[in-house]
């Protein structure tokens, strides 16, 4: 073994050595392979997380690897239900136990209520929650309608294949972006990205951004991500604006030859773009 | 399943979760997907537990569950991460405090391809031979040998294994 490999070991034992299992992993093994063992098939899902208010989605987004469902349907509807009737009740106690370790990570019980928060401060107070129904887009994902004082808003549920909950989702249709400082900026971006001009579009990156992600590489990936696998850039179909725990992240859905992407730019205080994302819509 | 064969998968997670969780994060480069990968490939380990005890090595079967299991979850992976620093730092992972942090090899190896890196935790950090590596994995000894050196030439420019890299050369004419 070379100096290298013996480092690397070394490297890779202080990095895991020190790992432990936490005590639910052994019953979350069993309650998730129980419910696989009741299963059917379903369809694959991406995860978003959001919540909106006055028009704007104002929570979060995030994403996960699509995989194919295997619970029974009928069983996601009414877990969908029972998760949106809790959390208009601001109880979100079971719908994170019923997450996966990721997503339970970035969704703090105080991030779920600040956003149901601000859903209520918008919509006013909830009057009825309707019944849960596959979402058309995504047939892993359930969404119930709650009507509410002002409004209707959708809370939707997305899981993966062991029933696991990936993603949380409140939002009205038609919400749009309420930053219209950023906005022009997200959509340079693009465009300086679509039209082949990626030093261009590396112009507010902060200097983290700027050292790792030279304009050669962002061209590359923006040609092999972006247009081999979606065509050619068409147009920005909508913008949504995101607050994550003071950052400000805007998802562009772009139009492309061959159908639809999101480019996500996370900003920081001072508008400097702090991350980019390619993603899946 | 019935009583008796749940209670010894019980047995089996609690005595085994920690190994099982220390590759599932080697192969997935981070703790929370780390933990994520071990609960599906649990999953999967429960729905055909029947067939795992009756393996001669029932721990190898699991194992190689938590391989399969990662392998395929990078062949599903759909969304390309180009850069973020400050945006996933402000997600607030519940990673373990300061291991994550301490350490910049697992970061890079998530610059790794799913067998590379599959190739390197199975070789560097469970020493398994390459002959096990490759029925694992379901190909050549051969490619494990090329897909580790890929990967070490990968891992060369990290900055704590930079004093590794092999020394150059150079002549100069009069």
């Amino acid at each position: 073994m070379t100096e290298m490999e013996s480092a690397l070991r070394d490297h890779l034992h202080a990095s895991l050595d020190p790992l432990q299992s936490g005590p639910t992993t052994t019953e979350d093994a069993v309650r998730a392979g129980r419910r696989r063992t009741r299963v059917r098939k379903g369809v694959a899902a991406t995860m978003a997380v959001a919540a909106v208010g006055l028009g704007s989605v104002v929570l979060f987004t995030s994403h996960d690897s699509g995989s194919r469902s295997q619970v029974a349907s009928s069983s996601l509807g009414a877990r969908t239900a029972a998760y949106a009737r809790n959390l208009t009740n601001d109880d979100v106690g079971a719908l994170r136990d019923a997450m996966t370790a990721s997503t339970r990570a970035a969704l703090t019980a105080e991030l779920l209520h600040r956003g149901w928060a601000e859903v209520k401060s918008a919509y006013g107070e909830v009057r009825s929650v309707g019944a849960a129904v596959h979402d058309g887009d995504s047939p892993d994902t359930w969404r119930v309608p709650v009507t509410m004082q002002n409004g209707t808003v959708n809370v939707r549920v997305s899981y993966n294949h062991a029933g696991q909950v990936i993603g949380v989702t409140v939002l009205s249709a038609g919400a749009t972006s309420s930053n219209p400082l950023l906005e022009p900026a997200t959509r340079r971006l693009v465009a300086d990205l679509a039209a082949g001009r990626y030093t261009a579009a590396r112009a507010r990156f902060d200097d983290r951004m700027r050292s790792g992600l030279p304009a050669d590489e962002l061209g590359l990936a923006w040609r092999l991500e972006a247009v081999r696998r979606h065509g050619g850039f068409v147009r920005i179909a909508s913008i949504t604006t995101l607050q994550v725990k003071g950052n400000t992240v805007q998802r562009a859905l772009c139009d492309m030859g061959k159908g639809q992407m999101v480019v996500q730019v996370a900003y920081d205080d001072s508008g400097q773009v702090t991350g980019l994302f390619l993603l899946e819509p | 399943m019935d009583q008796k064969s749940e209670e010894a998968f019980r047995a089996y997670v609690t005595a085994r979760s920690g190994a099982l969780l220390r590759l599932a994060v080697g192969l997935a480069g981070e703790r929370a997907k780390g933990e994520d990968l071990l609960q599906s490939a649990l999953t999967r380990a429960f729905v055909s537990w029947s067939r795992v005890q009756k393996a001669d090595d029932p721990d190898a079967y699991v194992r190689r569950i938590v391989v399969t299991t990662h392998l395929s979850q990078g062949r599903r992976k759909r969304v390309r991460e180009l850069l973020s620093f400050q945006v996933h730092e402000s997600l607030g992972h519940e990673a373990t405090p300061g291991v994550d942090d301490r350490q910049a090899l697992l970061p890079a190896l998530r610059r790794l391809g799913p067998k590379q890196r599959a190739v390197v935790v199975l070789r560097y950090y469970e020493d398994r031979p390459d002959e096990e590596i490759a029925a694992l994995l379901g190909c050549s000894t051969a490619t494990v040998r090329s897909q580790a050196m890929r990967a070490l030439s990968h891992l060369r420019e990290l900055p704590e294994l930079a004093s590794y890299r092999p020394v150059s050369t150079s002549w100069e004419l009069p």
